[in-house]
């Protein structure tokens, strides 16, 4: 099933164009790749996708449903939360830092599912903590409580508490320590084979793009140099600034080259 | 010869008026001209081992055990040798070049007060100066960068400016504080070119601070990992790739997403990284490892031989010997 269809897709600011022309889909159980340096456009993307810009030109269809113009209505903007929600990379910024994991996780059950009563909402409340690796007692803790990758589990929870169709990952596993990145790596390798939740991941880590995505979309400028499967992107690279993020990948044994001047 | 030794280093911060221990007593020699990685996880206390070496630890700091630079006790050093310090032997580079300038001076003012302050160089000479040491790190056009402000740089171009700043006192030691962490892949592989070569060209030592070990490696002769306020592994580089001792570094190094290949699935470490305050009496990493024992627990490990690696483990004799292909294969 197709998820997310975006088709020439271009947003200017002023007279800078920050994404031209980008068009690329997402189907579902699948999860695609944008990798970009600053500046590339990739979060510029990601907030149109959201809704928190509205694209100068090209249009945007998320389960079929058309988001290129602003909602109009409360509704209108909760379904489209419904069906496509965002982790960001700062777990300690992104949560609120008054409400423990159940009640943020309540809080958005009543909002999305407000036909479930308290009970289905307790239970979900500890289904969903119990699928991102999260204990009881880190159910009523605040997020000053918790560690970084805790943090980003309950981030990842609450994201899904909304059932939504689409999970948009800006930079979610850049913050994390390698050891519990590799842990929110195969969790949401397991909730995607799970729920079949699509995935965009917004990344600079070729490493993380290669163990996660089955689609690569390479952005420079605002521009997509190079789009296809993540295996051909990162082997045979066609484009040389696609050579040039791959050979700046640092690995041991390899002196690095000599700097470019600039 | 040893250029930079820490004895039995050992640091306790006042947090919130309890004692909070930071670094459990680090043993680390920097040879002249040498580079060395120290890497670790947040909370290991990899910074707080740079900055007790350039004494900028916190107000309120108790260090025990010894820092030598060139065999003199630095934490013996009055306030004006601890600039000359500062300024002449051990400068430091830190993650964030943006908070490291004034945004309101110019680049030129950046520069040239060191050199003026430091060097004693009157305002023409400093200038001068200031852009051969940009060249040196590879900004050609440092006149024009001179009259530029921060905001007008990328975060690229001013980390080497700050690279070059810490140049200018031609220092024996740099302390690279995650110097490359906010930056691009391919700036961060441009800056960390720049520090290498630096290295060569001046025979600079180098104490590379870093969360990636893979990056560490790139650079470095020799790559200590630190866990918890202490050294658990230090080898060369290669060779800690190669044949890594510590199941905390095997762990590491199996963690990291393969760029190569997708695998089924991630060998993630379980659990969370300690530190220093709540390491418990036994080995730090004990809860989180899978060979612990009960002596891991009761015990205390120290860092011993083990052929060509210092190891802080009970069980690293008897892993090497029963599970040769416990390490993953990184190497390429």
């Amino acid at each position: 099933m197709r998820l997310v269809e975006v088709d020439r897709l271009s947003k200017s600011f002023g007279d800078r164009l920050a994404v031209t022309d980008v068009s690329f889909t997402l189907e579902a159980g699948t999860t695609l790749a944008i990798v970009g340096e600053s500046g590339s456009g990739k979060t510029t993307i990601a907030r149109m996708l959201a809704g928190l810009e509205t694209p100068t030109a090209g249009r945007i269809a998320v389960c079929g449903d058309d988001r290129s113009r602003p909602a109009r209505r409360a509704s209108e903007r909760r379904d489209r939360a419904r069906q496509l929600q965002i982790v960001f990379q700062d777990p300690y910024s992104s949560l609120d830092p008054r409400q423990s994991l159940s009640t943020c996780l309540d809080e958005v059950l009543r909002l999305h599912h407000p036909a479930m009563d308290r009970a289905a909402r307790a239970a979900r409340v500890a289904e969903l903590a119990s699928l991102t690796g999260l204990d009881g007692r880190q159910q009523s803790a605040l997020p000053r409580e918790l560690s970084g990758g805790q943090r980003q589990r309950v981030a990842i929870a609450r994201a899904l508490a909304a059932e939504p169709a689409v999970m948009l990952l800006d930079e979610s596993v850049s913050a994390l320590d390698v050891s519990v990145q590799a842990q929110i790596l195969n969790l949401l390798a397991d909730i995607r084979a799970a729920t079949g939740v699509g995935y965009i991941l917004i990344s600079h880590d070729l490493a993380v793009v290669r163990q996660l995505s089955d689609r690569s979309l390479v952005l420079r400028h605002g521009r997509v140099v190079e789009h296809g499967p993540t295996s051909e992107v990162l082997d045979q690279p066609t484009h040389p600034y696609t050579r040039l993020l791959r050979d700046s990948v640092p690995r041991p044994g390899r002196r690095p080259a000599r700097p470019a001047n600039s | 010869m040893t250029l930079l030794s820490l004895k039995a280093l050992r640091v306790v911060l006042p947090v919130g008026g309890s004692d909070r221990q930071v670094l459990r007593g680090v043993d680390l020699d920097i040879a002249e001209g040498e580079s060395v990685g120290l890497v670790g996880e947040s909370g290991s206390s990899k910074s707080m081992t740079a900055r007790a070496i350039s004494r900028m630890l916190p107000p309120g700091a108790r260090v025990d055990g010894r820092i030598e630079f060139d065999g003199c006790d630095v934490l013996g050093l009055g306030r004006k040798e601890l600039r000359t310090y500062r300024a002449h032997d051990v400068a430091t580079v830190f993650q964030d070049p943006r908070a490291a300038l004034n945004p309101v001076r110019t680049i030129g003012d950046f520069l040239c007060e060191g050199l003026r302050l430091t060097m004693g160089m009157p305002t023409a000479m400093a200038r001068r100066r200031a852009v051969d040491l940009l060249a040196e790190v590879g900004i050609d056009d440092g006149e024009r960068r001179l009259r530029q402000y921060p905001h007008q740089l990328s975060g690229g171009l001013l980390q080497r400016v700050v690279i070059a700043a810490a140049l200018a006192g031609e220092p024996r030691l740099l302390l690279a504080d995650e110097p490359t962490t906010a930056l691009d892949v391919s700036t961060q592989a441009e800056i960390v070119a720049i520090l290498d070569r630096l290295r060569r060209t001046r025979g600079l030592a180098l104490l590379f601070i870093s969360h990636d070990l893979d990056l560490a490696a790139s650079i470095c002769d020799r790559t200590a990992v630190m866990y918890a306020g202490e050294i658990v592994e230090l080898q060369a580089s290669t060779e800690l790739h190669r044949a890594p001792r510590h199941p905390y570094t095997i762990g590491l190094l199996g963690a990291r997403p393969d760029i190569e290949q997708a695998l089924p699935r991630l060998r993630a470490i379980p659990g969370q990284p300690l530190a220093a305050f709540e390491a418990p009496p036994g080995c730090a990493f004990a809860d989180r490892c899978a060979h612990c024992v009960a002596a891991c627990r009761a015990d205390h490990p120290r860092l011993e031989q083990l052929s060509t690696a210092l190891v802080r483990c009970h069980r690293a004799e008897a892993l090497q010997t029963h599970s040769p292909g416990l390490a993953k294969g990184k190497v390429s």
